[in-house]
């Protein structure tokens, strides 16, 4: 299936006086794409008037192969919302509480039943699904949130800050969850956050938005682009010396106050040259990659900031 | 030391927050990790003053910090809570906040200011709180936990929803303030960013630490753990030939472009690996990266099930 | 592993609403308070009048000839009144959560993100507390015709009474209506069921003895008009005894009702809305 997942042509959507998104026009594929922007870059208006909430003021939106203005409902079915603030319903337990939100997108009440004990279990709520929504930890809950929107096993995903509030381990689990859905399941996921590292562990695409209109967009892949021949250097027993060892053989360095340098080499030299400084030097490398722009570089670069020269990141 | 804890615990009826606990903060920044539930909260409450210890002491500066208000001009704290009196503009609370702390109304006006232009609130400080978005609300809570230029900060989750470019900015602002003489603890679940912010670290886990100091350090103590580093060549084989001569080598295994190297003696292994790149017996090694250490593997690796 | 593959599956059954969502809101809404022992005690003691009035038929119509205990069109009338004590709690004890409750917990999010509308989710809500407010009026008045029915051996009294069936229903229609309505535009005014239950109270205590003081004060009858209560009850009272003289009051009352029903949908229209809800 090719035809891409969500098209929006010329879509612009009003807030009383505020424009949210101005003459939008953008296609999604199918797979994992993510949705970035600084707040009120209009993120969460464009869920909303992809989910049929809020009428364009003008412009079309296709989704799934529907129109938005046309078919809502029948988008809805269709599509799962994993909201970013917490949201439950007062005294229910988990399987009552998905199960409900089953048969609200259409199944059977026996169907939506089997559906929500299966999904809890996906998201790793088996053992707890007969516990009242409100005792739940913040991981839980976020989970809880992924299970509702997956329950009537949707064509598409949103997912608003699926990892919000979550410990370091509840965070890779969700984020595994994100990718297995993406890649092994074949739902379309729309990802939306502030976490370039989570968009670019589970997306292949970006979308970034800025003051409600299109920053960027496209696979990750070609918007980083090529890389040059920089490279990230990591040594132990490092000391002024190598430094300037390294300097004098005409390769630049930068960066010694981080603990990572950075290292210019020509085109022509290879990088044995750099170990065999250090093997003179008694010095281990440790580390030692090509630098790649960051996701981080391309949100920088589309919403037309300056790069930042000296990441400082100690890897 | 910063903060000085002595067999520190506290609990709460039957729950136990914190459990014996001895550790000192250093100058600097220092991560505090943990997972959810581990007692970083009731540690930060206990190091502001706002909790009393059940048994044990906390002392900050030299000097204990419980009912110590004389203390507290010494402490900047941004919980993790989006708590406002939304109908006040930035500049009114943080200058209300201010003279709090003793500054009269100039002073305070002046600190107000100096702490809005550093988190780049400046033009927003006369809008009402209530009419903030989420990133100016967190930048307007870490404004007034340095507003009166404290010596020592507490940040709990200080980066929550940012987006990334302010995240940025802000934790080259945090390096800024530790450059400046300031000692800051910060906590955070987003490992990545800690790492980008420092390597001194102090991780806990059920009322607990379970390991404090530098990350690499503690990395290379947990020997039972191999070192994983993944080496991409030219020729993979003939980097494996030669790397499995040596006994610092406990498995190899091929992967993509390269190989993946188990070790449990990364000094000698690693000087073997530079000495033969240097010499190019095995062709050319084009990167070498340690998938495992960083915080992340530290964290899980201390912190199981 | 968090991933537990096998546990996936896509789903292959039937999935059509076919706008029936306000049913399935519904439903859950009615299934919940039938849980709760105190709920239950309440809908009994609601029946409680019915028991009476059921003795009070019998006798009637088999034992004593007596006027006392005769059925006629008034006793109805009566027990109708007499049960707005109870319209009034089951009203706040079902309907101040309905929607209050929702908008604390942020659920009307997921609602909302599901197939259905604005108006399934008002609908459901509405017959939700509809269905038990019928339970208390219009279905044991029903009930106490077709004992009377039984009691009396033939359906004279219906027929000697054509206009009782619909007046019943008429007077239950609008009790049960303006509750429902008035409760869940309340609730939907809050985030705290408890804060919706006193707005209520107020609306129909506090305007109830204000608009008794100030008849007393002024003599003039024409104050029952700030109290829906008792507008209600005016118009109940003429449903059954046919027009009173002052027709234009008639009017008025009617008009005033119609205005508050109009002001409720219009805030639920303004209150239920994704926009605020989906942040």
């Amino acid at each position: 299936m090719n035809e891409p997942a969500v098209v929006l042509d010329g879509v612009s959507v009003t807030y009383g006086r505020h424009e949210a998104l101005r003459n939008v026009t953008a296609e999604l594929p199918t797979g994992a794409i993510g949705l970035l922007g600084p707040n009120g870059a209009g993120k969460s208006t464009l869920i909303k008037a992809l989910l049929g909430l809020l009428p364009p003021s003008s412009g079309r939106m296709r989704v799934l192969g529907y129109d938005v203005r046309e078919s809502p409902l029948a988008i809805r079915a269709r599509v799962g919302y994993m909201p970013e603030s917490d949201a439950h319903m007062r005294g229910m337990t988990a399987v009552s509480f998905v199960a409900y939100c089953g048969e609200l997108a259409g199944l059977p009440s026996s169907n939506a039943m089997q559906r929500a004990h299966e999904v809890l279990f996906y998201v790793g709520l088996g053992e707890a699904r007969y516990r009242n929504v409100e005792t739940y930890s913040t991981g839980m809950k976020q989970r809880i949130k992924l299970a509702q929107a997956l329950v009537h096993d949707p064509d598409l995903l949103f997912l608003d800050e699926p990892t919000n509030g979550m410990d370091p381990k509840g965070r890779d689990e969700m984020l595994a969850l994100v990718r297995d859905i993406a890649t092994m399941k074949a739902i379309t996921l729309i990802l939306s956050s502030h976490l370039l590292p989570d968009v670019e562990f589970a997306c292949d695409h970006v979308l970034v938005l800025n003051r409600g209109a299109v920053a960027a967009q496209g696979p990750i892949a070609t918007l980083k682009g090529t890389s040059g021949r920089v490279f990230e250097l990591r040594v132990k027993g490092g000391n002024a010396s190598f430094l300037d060892a390294i300097r004098a053989e005409g390769l630049g360095c930068d960066g010694e106050t981080t603990g990572v340098l950075r290292v210019y080499v020509p085109e022509q030299r290879p990088t044995q040259a750099l170990f065999q400084i250090a093997a003179q030097h008694g010095v281990q490398v440790r580390h030692l990659r090509a630098s790649v722009p960051s996701l981080e570089d391309v949100f920088a670069r589309a919403l037309g900031e300056p790069l930042d020269a000296a990441r400082g990141k100690e890897v | 030391m910063i903060i000085a804890t002595e067999r520190l615990s506290k609990w709460y009826g039957q729950v136990s927050g914190l459990n014996d606990v001895t550790v000192s903060v250093p100058e600097g920044i220092t991560g505090l990790l943990g997972p959810n539930g581990a007692g970083k909260s009731t540690f930060m409450k206990l190091v502001t003053g706002q909790l009393r210890p059940s048994t044990g002491t906390v002392r900050v500066f030299g000097e204990p910090i419980w009912g110590n208000p004389a203390q507290y001009h010494k402490l900047g704290f941004c919980p993790e809570q989006d708590a406002f009196y939304d109908h006040m503009t930035g500049r009114e609370w943080l200058e209300a906040l201010a003279e709090l702390h003793g500054m009269n109304a100039d002073t305070a006006h002046a600190a107000a200011t100096r702490a809005l232009e550093a988190v780049d609130l400046l033009d927003a400080g006369d809008r009402k709180i209530g009419g903030y978005s989420k990133g100016m609300r967190q930048r307007v809570k870490l404004a007034q936990a340095i507003a009166h230029d404290p010596a020592l900060l507490i940040l709990d989750e200080p980066l929550s929803g940012m987006d990334p470019l302010m995240r940025r900015r802000t934790i080259r602002l945090i390096k800024e303030w530790a450059r400046a003489g300031k000692t800051v603890v910060v906590s955070s679940h987003i490992l990545h960013e800690i790492e980008a912010m420092t390597s001194n670290i102090l991780l806990m886990h059920n009322g607990r630490i379970v390991a404090e100091g530098d990350v690499h350090q503690i990395r290379a103590l947990i020997d039972e753990h191999p070192h994983r580093v993944w080496i991409r060549a030219q020729d993979p084989h003939a980097v494996a030939r030669l790397l499995l001569g040596g006994d610092d080598v406990s498995s190899v295994k091929f992967a993509e472009e390269g190989v993946i190297v188990e070790t449990a003696k990364p000094d000698a292994f690693y000087t073997r690996l530079t000495a033969l790149a240097a010499s190019g017996e095995a062709g050319a090694i084009e990167e070498v990266t340690s998938p495992d250490d960083n915080l992340q593997a530290v964290f899980s690796y201390l912190v199981k099930q | 592993m968090p991933i537990h593959d096998q546990g996936y599956r896509h789903y292959a059954g039937d999935r059509a609403l076919h706008g029936r969502g306000w049913w399935v809101i519904a439903r859950h809404g009615m299934v919940a308070p039938l849980r709760e022992r105190r709920f239950l005690a309440l809908l009994l003691f609601a029946w409680s009048p019915f028991a009476v009035h059921a003795v009070q038929l019998y006798l009637g119509a088999t034992l004593v000839r007596s006027a006392f205990f005769v059925a006629t069109e008034e006793t109805f009338h009566t027990f109708l009144s007499q049960q707005r004590l109870f319209v009034f709690f089951i009203t706040i004890y079902v309907g101040a959560g309905l929607i209050a409750s929702d908008r604390q917990s942020n659920a009307l999010q997921v609602y909302l993100s599901k197939p259905i509308t604005r108006h399934d989710y008002i609908g459901g809500k509405l017959l939700t507390l509809a269905m038990f407010l019928a339970a208390v009026t219009w279905i044991p008045a029903m009930l106490l015709l077709l004992l009377q029915i039984l009691f009396s051996g033939s359906l004279d009294f219906v027929l000697d009474h054509p206009r009782l069936v619909p007046a019943i229903t008429l007077a239950a229609t609008l009790q049960v209506v303006l509750a429902a309505v008035t409760m869940l535009a309340l609730s939907s005014l809050s985030r705290s069921r408890r804060f919706a239950a006193m707005l209520y109270a107020g609306l129909v205590i506090f305007a109830g003895l204000l608009d008794t003081v100030l008849e007393g004060v002024t003599r003039n009858t024409a104050w029952m008009l700030i109290s829906p209560q008792n507008t209600l009850l005016f118009i109940i009272r003429a449903i059954f005894d046919g027009p009173p003289d002052n027709v234009a009051l008639l009017g008025s009352a009617v008009a005033a009702l119609v205005a508050l029903l109009i002001a409720c949908v219009l805030i639920l229209e303004r209150r239920v809305r994704a926009v605020d809800v989906v942040a």
